[in-house]
């Protein structure tokens, strides 16, 4: 069977995908520079959060980058680990890896940006406080980061069959990124439920929402990165590759699927209790479904990042997969942002913004022009990095293969 | 769609099930496994040691003992226990009692009665100028509450400072430890060392933590250095440097505490020189009571027996030095 | 190096910004002077951290300056904190009972009150953001487009005085006025000889005296012959009493202070002007001339001599007090002073208090009852109190029986009333003169026994004044004496007034319920002369504001609680002004000009008396009992009546903004033509500055002098000083060979030097006195008040330590020479008095000890201990000029009313709401938008409505709405030429309001004051936006028709009405 049919049945019109990608990304790009360059020039002045609602867009970029670099790693990597098809080569960890890094890069950027005093960043480091979710998050993000960096490293060696030894390392380190790959979206909902402060945060389910958000997204971002890269060329190769590819976009599809129902069913549970037991955290929820971003709920999370997802899944139609998995990938950003803000956006005590009225002073939070513009370069930044790493993963490819002939095409 | 469908169909693969999972390479060796388990516990217990440890209270960071004793000497020509003053010199007397202990021997404490509130915001204007706080941060609002139907209405004004919880939800979640508690039980920030993330914010239930996004309460005034108006010239007020905690903090520049989050000290550079916070200093309605209730005798001690006070969400535990009489 | 600095201090001056060296004190006092033995603050004191520490050098005396605030009229006591010599903080003057209680002795040491902070309000704290508003004039600015136009260019002062003396085509840059010629001063004033001057007033006053028509007619006739030669000098020949033109120079004000207000006096007289008018009437002039009523004194011939002031409460002794419209936590004179003397008192039920008023306060919130009144019917309520008191006998009768002073002295009380005094009724039955003496036969005519009250069946005759003599009479007295005259005692006459209706109709017209009005008038009577009824301007600023004020000062007469503790006490301040024998006499003014002469505003005067009678009504009221009339200022000068005015100068005031209707104001204004010259003195462009011809830059209250003075709920006899503390934003300037800051003075002292008026220069106070440098003049009023008001200086101030006197020098390091020069201050008062003036200003004025203020026993220390005038006959031999009938001398319930006596029952029609207005504690009227600090506690104000009313106009919470009335349909004002202002606010529900009354908060919706874009010098000045939200519906309040140009008035007191008008909420 011809290979390129294959492709298409994903992509059929590749390159104008790839044309309006790449339009996306210029067009990201400079609109981001100009939000990046207001955020340097201007500070934080033209950003909507305050100190009622501390936390906006980029935080929940953060969260979402975070994530959804967790659950691509988890899925490729245990892919890897336990040798399912599609998933058990080299080259497939590798692009994983390079995924879980365009993901978790612009994350960092974004949290960064955020920061009252941007360059005291390596604090965190030197003296971090491991009592705060958010240091461990970022010493378990950085562990996680060097580790995957290890172990891309060590499927080469290993693949060209180079320092047996060392290469031993690979699954055992594998192992370890992958606990911490499970452990940061479970964590990043730990990081929000020791707030007591906020009782929609402070929510026993809100971990495992994190996870299943971090795992659907992630699956969501794998599919829709393996179709443009096999589409990119990567299908030229034997019919057992192609049963695999196959055999994995359905895997991955068939996650995507039990993994958005499985996340509305908890989210309509957490729901439930509120309604049921109506405690303090009933007002975020209202917020959430009839509140002033009420169309950020139902348009945007559950109508295109759910139900409009699961019937494109739901077709047998493989050029359906792609967009509805970025739609997933894209969308799940609102469910972020429908934990993160309205769990700011209910003060606990009465008549606080109007006691002392300042725009900053507001459980109202609207993002801004410059957080969008600097939100869309965090996904330009995304897409370099990836774009990046495959070129490297490519050179570093063409570097073995001179050096090593065993280095075979299949380890590409 | 079913022609679409129709058209699709013949060109799906067949069912990718029956390709079998290659073998190579899927299990672990022996070897390979124990190591496995070998990182992860090691992982897995430096992750918790490092919690472990950070939870551990640590050895104050504060000057402690001896040199924190201020003596500060009562003024002879003020009218002294027993004769008739204004509550104010009371409590600053019974200030300057308390500074002559070591520090771990305070206990500052507030006590509002917000029955003599009068919903003044002196206190809120006070502390800002005090501390020179820039637009959008506060340490001290005040709330009003209105309630009932006319004419049975009902108007209640409740001040805010900073609770200085002694469970604060607020220090933990601070990645670089920035925020803690002082052994006189106020929790301050060293502004030198927040990198403005903003998670205490979050933490605090009492939002009594405010970020200071670097404005300007002169911005959108007229500029220049005029001779016919007085344009930049009478902005220099904006631009002195504050007294917080005893250092000497200028935000112009972007420097802290101008990124940082900010709050409520109990004006400790104020205790330091045996002066009440400000917002006790200038309350209108004397609603403000500031003291040492580890003093039995001290105003604050009385009232607390007094009066059947009461915490602001008590039951988030968070166990505050800030009480109300209703 | 002065030796009395302590070792810190000499390092502290020669490395002025290095923190270290400036260690901080730990001590008060003693270890301040001893700084060896003061223990070095350690460093890292309170953080562990490599910044440097900074001391706290706020604490210290040497930081600090003290003086008076004026953000509002409260004038609390303020220590200003200087860092590197900018103002940064400011508290409370621990010295001054406003911000402390009890204040600190005068004998505590400065080094010990650097560390006392007392407490004042808000806006006090943003005090210095007024003075360093960017927006702040440094140099004269002259028009240079139309009037309102916003147009300016800066001149030097001297071409402005010279300019304003010389007149000229001055704006013949300006499109319309290319030909206009301005009158100079110089043009306006032709001055009379002094002898002819006196002689003149004479004649004049002769005339008004007289009441024959032909008499008057005659003497008229006389006067013009005796004066011939110098009728050209007169405003109208045929008017001469009128007065000379000088009287066309208008001096306005509006919040002027004790030293600036002597100033401003001699000006005007020196100007030869009898038109010196403030703004007394915008205010609450009807609780001052009502009391001033009350106040008036039996002299032998007439009632006269009653003081412009009124009665607070004494609250912290009180058991009960009703408040009525008054704002206390919010506004009233003032927070600071008023709250620490209530709250305890509340807690510890020492005091109980009610509130009436249609809003639920911030007062009533605290209170055990509130009376929601309807706007406009306080004399119902208040007659409905003093109905039941009378009616159930509950009056404090002794205090009423007494009848002069010997029967107050031997009741133990200090005034007494004319509750008992006989009154003659005329044929109608209306309450005429008091019964004379001589008339019934008791005493020959002017015989100090004038008056007669009722003893069983005698008459008995007394003299009011009598000390030795203690005549007490029966309280209800009516009866017919067998010359058929029918007599009534005062108390009866109030007793009929408030028969005139039921308790139930009286409580229904007030819309409360009877039995609060019954609880609150039996607690009254219960707490007797520990009770009090504190009255602000909510029953004062109707058009029946006189009757209400009486009505409520009429249940405190029933309860006989003047003076007492607890009770009605009024003020007491220390003199300044000097008088000869004092140290100073500031009232010397060699070549005083005399002046004469109707006032623009007719007041002082009856209509009858004038050459410009001519029937009912009158072209527009005259003010016999009252003064300061500020809403006919520049409306009069509309109509050119009395007569045509040519020259304003305006003083601190903003009548466009601050009065009802302040619009018809500004288009009066406008008009070259009615004003032809208006010079104003403002710090910055405000909103009737910018209408001015000339604009001179003003110094802020942090940068001047004044003498702020007291309120009534002030028990200490007081004089807070306020002075310059902080170095002045406006240029130098020199008069006189001086220099000094631009400021108020330099501009008359300016004037006065082109002009050679007497009482400035050289020789301002005498030979060899001069008023040439504002130092002159308040430096000396300050040595006064270090002297003490004994000519022997047996109570001066004591003189300052030799460290204070160090403390007072380095104090002042930051002010230029032309503000503080030691030797020029010590040169105005002398080496003897200047350490005792260094007292007084370490102090922030002179002010008695709490413990004097409240002697054992129950009566205070300061006393106003004289007649009090239950029954004003002077009031009742007033006609009103609008419609010919007599006023009432007694409390009494009228109704709105225009000018002409009629209920405006047509403007009301299709306007559902009552509109009041109140203040907020964040804002002064025009004033304090410019501080920023205050914005965020309420950046808008709103349009406050109950639900109910909301409702039923179908308005949702935070609707904008336009406010409209029937004189003003579109709800809308032009400030300017093409420049259009529309009321427009947002709804707010709130259940504190009364259904159907609408209210706003007074303080925004600004037009001027910094809000606006205006050209100087061809730029253009970029507003600040934030100084323009909310609004200001003053522009919906109602036009009296019958006047055209000006807002509904109390013709008797004089007030303005601010709650009288209907206004519908339209939505936008
Ligand atoms: N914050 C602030 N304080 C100030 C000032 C300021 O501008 N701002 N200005 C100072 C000056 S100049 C003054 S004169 C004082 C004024 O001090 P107050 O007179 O105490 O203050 P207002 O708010 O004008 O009070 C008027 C009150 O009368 C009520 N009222 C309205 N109509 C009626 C009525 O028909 N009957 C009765 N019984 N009550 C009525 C209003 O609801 C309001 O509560 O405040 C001084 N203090
Ligand atoms: N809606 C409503 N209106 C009211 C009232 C109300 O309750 N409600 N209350 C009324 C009352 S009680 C009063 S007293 C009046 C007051 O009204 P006004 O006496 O007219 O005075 P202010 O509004 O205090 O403003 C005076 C003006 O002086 C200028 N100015 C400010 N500071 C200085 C200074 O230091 N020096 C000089 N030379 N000029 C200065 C500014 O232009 C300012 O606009 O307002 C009345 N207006
Ligand atoms: S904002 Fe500053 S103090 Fe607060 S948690 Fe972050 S670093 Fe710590
Ligand atoms: S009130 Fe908030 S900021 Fe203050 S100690 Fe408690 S948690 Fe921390
Ligand atoms: S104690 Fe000091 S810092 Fe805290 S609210 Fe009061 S004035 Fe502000
Ligand atoms: S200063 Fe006192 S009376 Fe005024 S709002 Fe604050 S606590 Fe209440
Ligand atoms: S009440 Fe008035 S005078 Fe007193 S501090 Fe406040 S603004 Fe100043
Ligand atoms: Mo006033």
């Amino acid at each position: 069977m011809n290979a390129l049919p294959l492709a298409t049945d994903y992509v059929p019109r590749y390159q104008v995908w790839r044309r309006l990608l790449w339009i996306a990304w210029t067009v990201m790009l400079v609109l981001g520079t100009i939000g990046l360059v207001q955020r340097f020039v201007q500070g934080h002045l033209p950003a909507g959060y305050g100190s009622y609602v501390p936390w906006g867009l980029w935080i929940a970029i953060y969260f979402h980058g975070v994530g959804m670099a967790g659950g691509v790693f988890f899925i490729g990597a245990l892919g890897y680990l336990l040798g399912w098809p599609g998933f058990q080569r080299g080259k497939n960890l590798r692009l994983v890896i390079v995924l879980a890094l365009s993901a978790i890069v612009p994350a960092f950027v974004a949290v960064g940006l955020d920061l009252g005093h941007m360059l005291r960043f390596p604090s965190i480091f030197l003296h971090p406080s491991f009592t705060s979710m958010m240091a461990f998050n970022a010493w378990m993000y950085s562990a996680f980061v060097v580790v995957a960096g290890v172990c891309w490293w060590l499927s080469y060696l290993k693949d060209a069959g180079l320092r047996r030894p060392l290469a031993e390392w690979l699954k055992p380190l594998l192992s370890l990124a992958i606990v911490f790959a499970m452990l940061f979206p479970s964590q990043s909902g730990a990081f929000f439920g020791v707030v007591g402060a906020k009782p929609y945060w402070h929510s026993a389910l809100l971990p495992v929402l994190f996870l299943t958000s971090a795992l659907t997204s992630g699956a969501a971002l794998l599919l829709f990165a393996r179709v443009l890269t096999n589409a990119a060329g990567g299908y030229q190769v034997t019919p057992q590759e192609q049963a695999e590819e196959h055999w994995m976009m359905n895997r991955l599809r068939i996650w995507l699927v039990a993994g958005l129902i499985t996340y509305v069913g908890f989210e309509f549970a957490e729901f439930s209790i509120a309604f049921w037991n109506p405690t303090s955290h009933a007002p975020a929820l209202e917020l959430v479904l009839w509140g002033p971003y009420w169309w950020v709920f139902w348009g945007v999370h559950l109508l295109a990042g759910v139900a409009v997802p699961l019937a494109l899944l739901g077709s047998r139609t493989r050029r359906y997969w792609p967009p509805a998995a970025m739609l997933v990938a894209v969308s799940f950003l609102s469910a972020r942002l429908n934990v993160l803000v309205p769990g700011q956006a209910v003060p606990e005590l009465k008549g606080l913004h109007e006691a002392f009225r300042h725009s900053r002073l507001d459980y109202i939070y609207h993002a801004t022009l410059m957080e969008y513009f600097v939100g869309l370069f965090c996904v330009a930044l995304g897409m370099t990095v990836f774009v990046l790493g495959r070129r490297v993963n490519q050179a570093v490819r063409d570097w073995f293969q001179v050096r090593v002939p065993t280095f075979g095409h299949e380890a590409l | 769609m079913p022609s679409e469908q129709n058209r699709d169909r013949p060109s799906l693969p067949p069912d990718p099930e029956p390709v079998a999972p290659p073998k190579t390479g899927t299990t672990m060796t022996r070897q390979e496994f124990v190591r496995t388990l070998g990182l992860a516990t090691a992982g897995v217990s430096g992750a918790v040691a490092l919690v472990a440890i950070s939870r551990r209270d640590r050895a104050p960071r504060d000057p402690v003992g001896p040199d924190t004793v201020r003596t500060l000497p009562e003024p002879a020509d003020l009218p002294g226990p027993g004769a008739e003053e204004d509550v104010l010199l009371r409590m600053q007397r019974e200030l300057r009692q308390a500074m002559a202990k070591p520090v771990e021997e305070r206990k500052w404490v507030m006590v509002i009665d917000q029955r003599k509130c009068v919903g003044c915001h002196a206190c809120t204007i006070g502390c800002i100028a005090e501390n020179k706080l820039p637009p959008g941060v506060v340490y001290r609002p005040v709330t009003t509450e209105e309630t009932g139907v006319f004419p049975n209405v009902r108007l209640q004004f409740l001040p805010r400072p900073c609770m200085q919880c002694e469970e604060p939800p607020c220090v933990p979640v601070c990645p670089v430890d920035a925020t803690w508690r002082r052994p006189d039980g106020i929790t301050i920030i060293d502004y030198d060392r927040c990198i403005g993330c903003r998670y205490c914010l979050t933490a605090c239930p009492y939002g009594a933590r405010t970020s200071d996004f670097g404005e300007y309460y002169t911005d959108g005034t007229v500029a220049g250095d005029g001779d016919v108006l007085a344009a930049d010239g009478a902005k220099a007020w904006e631009h002195q440097p504050n007294h917080e905690l005893g250092k000497r903090w200028n935000r112009t520049g972007h420097q802290s505490p101008m990124g940082n989050a900010r709050k409520c000290h109990f004006c400790l550079h104020r205790l330091e020189v045996g002066e009440l916070p400000m917002c006790a200093t200038t309350c209108i309605g004397r609603a403000t009571y500031f003291g040492d209730a580890n003093d039995p005798r001290s105003l604050v001690s009385e009232l607390l027996q007094q009066h059947q006070t009461r915490t602001l969400l008590p039951h988030l535990g968070t166990k505050p030095r800030v009480f109300y009489i209703a | 190096m002065d030796p009395t600095l302590t070792p810190r201090e000499s390092a502290d001056t020669l490395s002025r910004r290095s923190f270290l060296a400036k260690g901080a004190l730990l001590g008060f006092g003693a270890p301040l002077a001893t700084a060896a033995c003061a223990p070095e603050m350690p460093q890292r004191a309170l953080l562990n951290s490599n910044r440097p520490d900074y001391p706290y050098e706020l604490a210290d005396p040497e930081n600090q300056l003290l003086s008076s605030c004026l953000q509002c009229n409260t004038g609390c006591g303020i220590k200003v904190k200087l860092q590197e010599g900018v103002a940064v903080k400011i508290d409370g003057n621990p010295y001054s009972p406003w911000t402390l209680l009890p204040h600190l002795d005068g004998t505590v040491s400065a080094d010990t009150a650097a560390r006392v902070d007392g407490s004042i309000c808000p806006k006090g704290q943003a005090g210095l953001q007024s003075c360093y508003d960017p927006y702040r004039l440094r140099q004269v600015l002259k028009r240079a487009g139309k009037r309102g136009e916003n147009k300016w260019i800066s001149v030097p002062f001297a071409q402005a005085v010279q300019e304003i003396c010389d007149g000229g085509a001055l704006f013949a840059g300006v499109p319309g006025e290319e030909q206009r010629r301005v009158e100079g001063l110089r043009e306006i004033r032709p001055m009379l000889p002094t002898d002819v001057a006196k002689a003149m007033k004479a004649d004049i006053e002769a005339y008004w005296k007289e009441k024959d028509p032909a008499r008057k007619a005659t003497l008229l006739g006389e006067f013009r012959a005796t004066h011939d030669a110098h009728l050209d000098a007169l405003i109208d020949p045929a008017h001469p009493d009128l007065g000379p033109k000088s009287n066309q120079i208008v001096c306005a004000w509006g919040r002027l202070k004790g030293g600036r207000s002597e100033f401003y006096k001699r000006f005007a007289t020196a100007l030869g002007t009898v038109n010196a008018h403030g703004h007394t009437t915008v205010c609450q002039g009807s609780l001052y001339f009502t009391c001033k009523a009350m106040s008036d004194q039996w002299t032998g011939e007439q009632f006269a001599g009653g003081q412009k002031f009124y009665w607070q409460a004494d609250t912290e002794h009180s058991e009960f007090v009703l408040f009525v419209g008054a704002n206390l936590f919010e506004a009233n004179y003032g927070p600071p002073n008023r709250s620490v003397r209530l709250t305890e008192n509340l807690v510890t039920g020492r005091t109980r208090i009610a509130v009436a008023d249609p809003r639920f306060s911030k007062l009533a919130s605290k209170a055990w009852k509130w009376l929601p009144i309807r706007p406009g019917t306080d004399a119902a309520a208040a007659l409905a109190m003093i109905r039941w008191i009378l009616d159930h006998d509950r009056q404090n009768r002794p205090f009423l029986a007494a009848a002069n002073k010997a029967a107050a002295a031997a009741i133990g009380e200090t005034s007494w009333s004319n509750a008992a005094w006989l009154v003659t009724l005329d044929p109608s039955g209306a309450p005429g003169e008091f019964l004379r003496a001589s008339d019934a036969g008791l005493a020959r005519e002017g015989e100090a026994k004038a008056f007669v009250v009722q003893q069983g069946a005698a008459l008995v005759a007394f003299d009011p004044n009598d000390d030795a003599h203690a005549v007490v009479g029966d309280l209800l007295v009516d009866r017919t004496l067998a010359s058929g005259t029918r007599i009534k005692s005062s108390l009866q006459i109030l007793l009929d007034s408030a028969h005139q209706h039921t308790m139930a109709e009286w409580c229904e017209m007030a819309g409360l319920e009877e039995a609060d009005v019954v609880a609150v008038a039996r607690a009254l009577a219960d707490a007797g002369p520990r009770g009090a009824v504190d009255i602000h301007r909510g029953p004062a600023q109707h058009t029946n504001g006189f009757y209400n004020v009486l009505s409520w000062m009429s249940l405190n007469l029933l309860l006989g609680n003047f003076d007492h503790q607890g009770g009605m006490i009024a003020a007491a301040t220390y003199d300044y002004a000097g008088s000869k024998g004092k140290a100073f006499d500031l009232n010397a003014h060699p070549g005083k000009p005399t002046t004469f002469g109707v006032s623009s505003i007719r007041h002082d005067l009856a209509y009858e008396k004038t050459s410009l009678f001519a029937g009912y009504p009158a072209r527009r009221n005259w003010y016999p009992l009252s003064s300061d009339i500020y809403e006919e200022i520049i409306p009069s000068m509309g109509d050119a009546y009395p007569y045509p005015c040519k020259a304003l100068f305006l003083y601190m005031g903003a009548p466009t903004y601050a009065l009802p209707a302040g619009h018809t104001n500004a288009e009066i204004l406008q008009d070259t033509s009615k004003i032809p010259l208006f010079v104003a003195n403002d710090i910055l462009i405000g909103p009737t500055s910018m209408y001015a011809d000339y604009i001179f830059p003003d110094l802020s209250f942090l940068e001047r002098w004044e003498f702020q003075g007291s309120h009534p709920n002030i028990p200490q006899k007081v004089q807070p000083v306020r002075q310059p503390v902080v170095a002045p934003i406006p240029e130098e300037v020199s008069a006189f060979g001086q220099v000094m800051p631009l400021s108020f003075e330099a501009m008359m002292l300016g004037i006065a030097e082109a002009l050679n008026l007497p009482g400035f220069g050289r020789h301002g106070f005498g030979a060899g006195q001069p008023l040439a440098h504002p130092d002159d003049f308040y430096l000396r009023g300050v040595g006064n008040l270090a002297h003490g008001e004994q000519p022997d200086g047996s109570d001066a101030a004591p003189p300052a330590s030799a460290r204070e006197i160090a403390i007072f020098r380095r104090a002042r390091r930051h002010l230029p020479p032309s503000v503080f020069d030691e030797a020029r201050w010590r040169g105005v008062v002398g080496d003897e008095l200047f350490p005792r003036i260094v007292t007084i200003l370490n102090r922030g004025g002179r002010f008695q000890t709490h413990a004097d203020s409240h002697p054992p026993g129950d009566l205070v220390k300061n006393r106003y201990a004289k007649l009090l005038n239950l029954y004003q006959e002077k009031t009742a031999a007033v006609i009103h000029s609008g419609t010919g009938t007599k006023h009432p001398g007694i409390a009494t319930y009228l109704p709105v009313r225009d000018y002409h006596g009629h209920e405006p029952v047509a403007l009301r029609e299709g306007y559902p709401l009552a509109m009041i207005t109140h203040r907020t504690i964040s804002q002064t009227k025009s004033r304090t938008v410019a501080d920023p600090w205050l914005s965020p506690l309420m950046p808008e104000n709103r349009v406050l409505i109950n639900p109910v009313d909301a409702r039923q106009l179908s308005l949702s919470d935070g609707q904008s709405v336009k406010v409209v009335s029937a004189t003003n349909p579109t709800g809308e004002h032009h400030p300017g030429p093409g420049f259009r202002v529309t009321m427009i606010g947002k709804v707010q529900y709130t259940e504190t309001l009364r259904p159907g009354v609408m209210s706003f908060a007074l303080g925004f919706g600004h037009w001027a004051t910094g809000s606006h874009d205006v050209e100087i010098n061809g730029e253009v000045v970029p507003g600040e936006k934030r100084r323009q939200a909310g609004l200001h519906a003053n522009a919906a309040m109602w036009v009296d028709p019958t006047l055209g140009n000006t807002c509904f008035l109390d013709p008797v007191g004089g007030s303005v009405s601010f709650y009288d008008t209907f206004v519908n909420l339209v939505p936008v």
